[in-house]
């Protein structure tokens, strides 16, 4: 095995209400260090010390089964264990505090041989690549490379994109022949990526900037999964230098 | 499940400065280390913090806010004229004294339980026991009071329909008022969603409808569209009377320790603490006294008071006429149930605090497994709520509930100056009150001597309740030792 970057993919896992991560999903991610955040999200009528005091030794439980599944597939695995009442908040901040690369959204997959990976020239293209590296280097897996583009002018730049792409992925040692690469010309390039994503089991996509739509929608990353219902590897975008609105950074006040 | 560890039976004193720790005031219940937004507990486990300065502004105002405006102006113009005005800013600044401290000391403790984890680790498991009991109580009279201020709006739109006459023969105040507290717990009980996103828009929209109220009510007392306000001498029942009604409205101000009990959800807690809190009693203090100048000014005080609890709707109706009432109605409503909900949920949370110290029984605070909600904790706050409504006056409720939480109040207080004087490795508050040690000083008289005005009736229930709880105290929990407490060692 030749010296790849570490990749690191925070994998959200409801310990207490039964979720399983398939055995495909888990073997997928076998050449990345996996953050498990295992979690139990309560109502907001009850502490979460109250819900912690009751519920933590089997949460403890569940999340070391896990673990050891994991570690057999052959991941680096570390884990946080979380009572919250808002898992949104909280998948953000341990995929930052953990300096996740990428979260899973977790969907069934029965099986996973071809994984689809739109790209878009404006996000994030050095991350996306090394994820997609991570997981297309495992020799059973065919990677699509897949762009949409608004007219047919706009085909030529697509396709020398994706070459790239290609290379860079080549460069992380992905085999050039497991991969393919589409230039489609659509006018809604999400219902062309949901419409592409139709023969594959697993997307492996950016993360865009929030944006009022996504706020009433939802992100696009969360239409994905639930409109295609597979597995999506949601690549984070870089930190935004963050805007400090308490002023001062110590509570001194 | 639970073990030793959790429910800390029989603990063993451990006299602060040996082996404490820096931030872990409680070794052995594991209250773990609070940053910014997640609290994580010596085993790894973490507690997201998820409830911004907003939310905690909502908690405090939206518990406050009921009582004040929608229940009191009527009753406090009937005992104090337009002076009423001056018990309210009374009560404020007391409440500020309190809040104060309150702030120093949940920024020390941002823990789950408030005033009841602050004073017992500040002056041991007596003292402990006795507030944690009188605040579930307190608060259990607090959510009666609103209640039955529910059902007075409720059936003040009944009539507003016309419809009041046809159900005249029932005693529709108890019905309603235990109606809508079983319809609460139940839904408190369910986990309802977004109840807290619920409450946050319940309390914007009050604060507007208020604001419009009020501004228009002002300009309009000032003489600025041709009123004449009612001439009226300003203390017409005498000074003491200022102060008995300080007594009876401080009910108004009991919501800026609410957002102590949920401190271990706040985030940034050193800031947002202290904000919320002082914040909150300055946003209502303000409030209260100008629905008091605009009452008075609109109708003069005696006859105001014949309007008892809804008066404000008549005060709305001479000022902006029916879409005024009709908005102060529906305010008035959101209003009382907001405080209800919110003084039943901090209840269920005292009683989980009481209960992880073991100076309750642990099933208290079991969580039901399908809901996910402290149900039995739910129980007992909305179960005695519902008989208090179908049985209480609305002043000796508000005063009951006022006396417990004066008497907590005073001994936070107190538990600020002791914490100050001992000084413990684990004390590191990041808020820090101003003018110690005059304001717990005051604080604390203040509080104390409150008590003193009240009706004789209320304090009667009031001191059965304390002794009960120092009885309950004796007899169940007498051997629990709370580590890191000097008091008890």
């Amino acid at each position: 095995m030749r010296d790849a970057p570490d990749v690191r993919v925070l994998v959200p896992v409801a310990v207490l209400e039964g979720q399983v991560i398939p055995d495909q999903l888990i073997h997928l991610l076998s050449e990345t260090t996996v953050v498990l955040l295992a979690y139990h999200e309560i109502p907001e009528q009850t502490a979460p010390e109250q819900a912690r005091e009751q519920f933590e030794p089997k949460a403890r439980e569940e999340l070391d089964e896990l673990v050891s599944v994991f570690e057999s597939a052959g991941a680096t695995v570390e884990t946080r264990l979380v009572f919250t009442h808002d898992m949104d908040q909280t998948t953000e901040r341990i995929a930052t505090e953990a300096e996740c690369d990428a979260v899973l959204l977790s969907n069934p997959a029965p099986t996973i041989d071809r994984v689809i990976v739109p790209i878009k020239e404006a996000i994030n293209l050095e991350t996306i690549t090394k994820v997609a590296a991570a997981v297309g280097k495992r020799g059973d897996v065919e990677l699509t490379l897949f762009h949409a583009v608004e007219d047919d002018g706009a085909v030529p730049d697509g396709e020398a994109l994706l070459d790239e792409v290609a290379n860079d992925l080549a460069v992380l040692g992905v085999n050039r022949e497991h991969v393919s690469r589409v230039v489609v010309v659509a006018q809604n390039p999400l219902q062309a990526l949901i419409e592409g994503a139709d023969d594959h089991d697993v997307v492996v996509m950016g993360e865009e900037k929030p944006t009022l739509r996504g706020r009433l929608f939802g992100e696009t990353s969360d239409r994905v999964a639930e409109q295609t219902v597979a597995p999506v590897l949601v690549v984070r975008r870089p930190l935004d230098p963050e805007p400090d609105d308490a002023g001062g950074t110590d509570d001194s006040e | 499940m639970s073990d030793g560890n959790d429910g800390g039976s029989v603990l063993e004193a451990d006299p602060p400065g040996e082996g404490g720790r820096v931030g872990d005031a409680d070794p052995a219940v594991d209250v773990g280390a609070a940053a910014d937004e997640v609290t994580v507990l010596e085993s790894g486990t973490e507690l997201e913090r998820t409830i911004g300065l907003r939310g905690g502004l909502a908690i405090g105002i939206g518990t406050m806010v009921g009582a004040g405006i929608f229940v009191f102006p009527g009753l406090a113009a009937g005992q104090a004229g337009p002076a009423a005005a001056l018990s309210f800013a009374l009560g404020a600044v007391i409440a500020l004294l309190v809040a104060l401290p309150t702030s120093e000391l949940a920024t020390a403790m941002p823990k789950s339980g408030g005033a009841y984890y602050f004073i017992s680790r500040g002056m041991g498991s007596a003292f402990g026991a006795v507030v944690g009991i009188g605040l579930w109580l307190g608060l259990v009279f607090a959510s009666a009071f609103y209640l039955v201020g529910f059902a007075q709006y409720a059936i003040a739109v009944l009539t507003e329909l016309g419809a009041a006459s046809m159900v005249s023969d029932l005693p529709l105040v108890a019905v309603l008022g235990v109606g809508f507290g079983v319809v609460l717990t139940a839904l408190s009980m369910f986990g309802t969603e977004n109840a807290t996103k619920l409450q946050n828009s319940i309390v914007s929209l009050l604060l507007g409808i208020l604001l419009v109220f009020l501004v228009y009510g002002s300009l309009d007392t000032l003489g600025l569209f041709g009123r004449q306000t009612v001439p009226e001498e300003f203390m017409p029942y005498g000074t003491l009377s200022i102060f008995t009604t300080a007594a009876l409205v401080f009910t108004s101000y009991l919501g800026f320790a609410q957002v102590a009990t949920v401190a271990g959800e706040i985030t940034k807690p050193g800031r947002n603490l202290p904000l919320a809190m002082v914040g909150s009693v300055v946003v209502v203090g303000v409030l209260y006294v100008v629905t008091i100048l605009v009452s008075t000014g609109a109708f003069g005080s005696g006859r105001l008071a014949t309007f008892g609890e809804t008066a404000i709707v008549e005060v709305a109706r001479s000022y902006l006429g029916f879409p005024g009432a009709v908005a102060i109605l529906i305010a008035g409503l959101l209003a009382t149930v907001s405080s209800a909900n919110a003084s039943i949920l901090s209840s269920s949370r005292a009683l989980y605090a009481l209960s992880r110290d073991a100076l309750v029984p642990p099933q208290l605070a079991r969580i039901n497994l399908r809901y996910g909600t402290p149900h039995v904790a739910l129980a007992l706050v909305g179960g005695p709520t519902v008989v208090l409504v179908a049985v209480g006056r609305t002043e000796v409720l508000a005063e009951v509930a006022s006396f417990l939480h004066l008497v907590t109040y005073g001994l936070i207080c107190v538990a600020l100056i002791g914490l100050r004087r001992s000084n413990p490795a684990w004390y590191d508050p990041s808020f820090r009150v101003p003018g110690y040690p005059v304001v717990p000083v005051l604080g604390a008289l203040a509080s104390f001597s409150l008590v003193a005005f009240m009706q004789p009736l209320s304090q009667a229930v009031g001191v059965v309740v304390a002794l009960a709880a120092l009885v309950w105290y004796f007899v169940y929990a007498r051997d629990v030792r709370l580590k890191g407490v000097s008091a008890d060692a």
